[in-house]
């Protein structure tokens, strides 16, 4: 593992003590599952940076083979526990780092990477990519959620503030973990997923404090 | 306001939402202590998936919408999953509700559908039957949305579809009037996703708030 995950396991730990942990499926990926996964008929599918395990556990209920990677223990965890408590059985979880995925080539008929590009540097992000294009079977599926410009979060960055606060969730106030995000553009992602064809972007965007805190992401949807 | 018969039918056909949304298990759960135990009106239920979740989060779930198909979706389902959840064919321009008698109420995609008369007196009576200092959350639909551009205008807040099904639109300071006489500490957030490679943006408000109290 190359890179340091320490950060990564204290907010997963933080959110899960605060019952913060996202828990439900995303409208998006939801209809990534019924609108392209089923209707292609694909079976076997693989989560890159499952998080809480809250896709895990849609597409494992949805009764496809699923395999779950983060390179957080402490996800893990807490998804296996859900999964038992849920009484679901048969996925697979293993950390890794999205950069070098244990798995053969041509090995998933669908890949979701559901908000987690940003946080990797641009190098990094194109080894992911890579990945994801090298694990997929041709014709496979692949669905990619990364943070868009139009964050709040992205404006305090540009106007130079931020820099020296502290990390908090809530109010979206920036750690320096947040200040080295990458707000890709729609034609910064349309060159990184190149290789790929049928590629659609799709931009969602949400408020939090009465309308003047913004939280948006690209939703980007392809086929190998 | 259209007969929505044909049109819910075809969509409990084809589509059934299964999980609930993000916002709404926000709101519930912040919500958890104060709700727990106690009548919760899902206004605009659907097939019933937030009325479902909210039972087997040990509320008093009452589910209820126009489209007959939908309540009897509601109630099987139920039936397997959250026997404790109720479900009624009702209006939510005229809910069979006495006065001050729920705890708390949600209306997640239902309440823009109609012309914004109906969309005022649907938001009249959602205040109506709420407890003073109970929790609510709204969604409604924003001018911005590319229907209320695309679609023919027949009222400064409606718009119709080819198939003439309603909706109506509004901004945030028509929402803020909207909700200002018997709503407190109203939080008016942008819920907002585009459709077809980016080309249109659906475009809503998620509105929480609380009833008056001492109204």
């Amino acid at each position: 593992m190359s890179r340091d995950t320490s950060s990564w396991e204290q907010y997963h730990i933080d959110l899960e003590q605060n019952g913060n942990a996202l828990l439900w499926p995303d409208e998006f990926v939801i209809r990534f599952l019924y609108g392209v996964v089923q209707r292609r008929g694909q079976h076997r599918l693989l989560e890159i940076g499952c998080g809480a395990g809250r896709h895990v556990l849609l597409f494992a209920r949805a009764g496809l083979e699923v395999v779950g990677t983060d390179i957080t223990r402490s996800a893990l965890d807490f998804t296996r526990r859900r999964l038992e408590q849920e009484g679901v059985g048969g996925v697979i979880l293993e950390q890794a780092s999205a950069e070098e995925l244990p798995f053969p080539d041509a090995s998933f008929d669908a890949v979701l990477a559901w908000r987690f590009l940003h946080v990797l540097d641009r190098e990094q992000a194109e080894r992911a990519v890579a990945e994801m294009e090298r694990v997929l079977r041709p014709g496979g599926s692949l669905m990619v959620g990364t943070r868009s410009p139009r964050s709040t979060t992205h404006e305090l960055i540009c106007e130079g503030r931020g820099a020296d606060r502290d990390f908090d969730y809530r109010s979206g106030q920036l750690s320096e973990r947040a200040l080295k995000e990458i707000y890709y553009t729609r034609d910064e992602l349309e060159a990184l997923f190149s290789r790929f064809k049928d590629v659609e972007i799709e931009h969602m965007e949400w408020t939090r404090q009465n309308g003047t805190f913004n939280v948006a992401y690209w939703s980007l949807t392809a086929t190998k | 306001m259209t007969s929505p018969g044909r049109f819910y039918d075809a969509l409990y056909a084809k589509t059934v939402k299964r999980w609930p949304h993000e916002n709404v298990v926000g709101f519930i759960e912040r919500n958890r202590e104060a709700l727990r135990g106690r009548p919760v009106l899902d206004n605009g239920c659907g097939a019933g998936r937030h009325s479902i979740y909210m039972a087997q989060r040990g509320i008093r779930a009452l589910g209820i919408d126009v489209p007959r198909v939908a309540i009897q979706h509601a109630r099987v389902w139920a039936e397997r999953e959250a026997p404790s959840a109720c479900f009624l064919v009702a209006d939510s321009a005229a809910l069979p509700l006495s006065d001050a008698s729920m705890a708390g109420l949600i209306s997640w995609e239902a309440m823009y559908y109609g012309d914004d008369k109906h969309v005022r007196r649907c938001v009249r009576e959602a205040l109506r039957v709420l407890q003073p200092g109970a929790p609510f959350l709204l969604l409604l639909k924003s001018k911005q949305d590319f229907r209320f551009e695309r679609f023919e205008r027949v009222s400064a807040n409606t718009c119709a579809s080819e198939q003439g099904l309603m909706m109506s639109c509004f901004d945030r300071d028509e929402l803020a009037e909207l909700l200002r006489p018997g709503a407190v500490e109203v939080a008016i957030e942008t819920l907002a996703h585009s459709l077809h490679d980016g080309r249109d943006m659906v475009w809503n408000f998620s509105i929480t708030g609380h009833k008056e109290r001492g109204s």
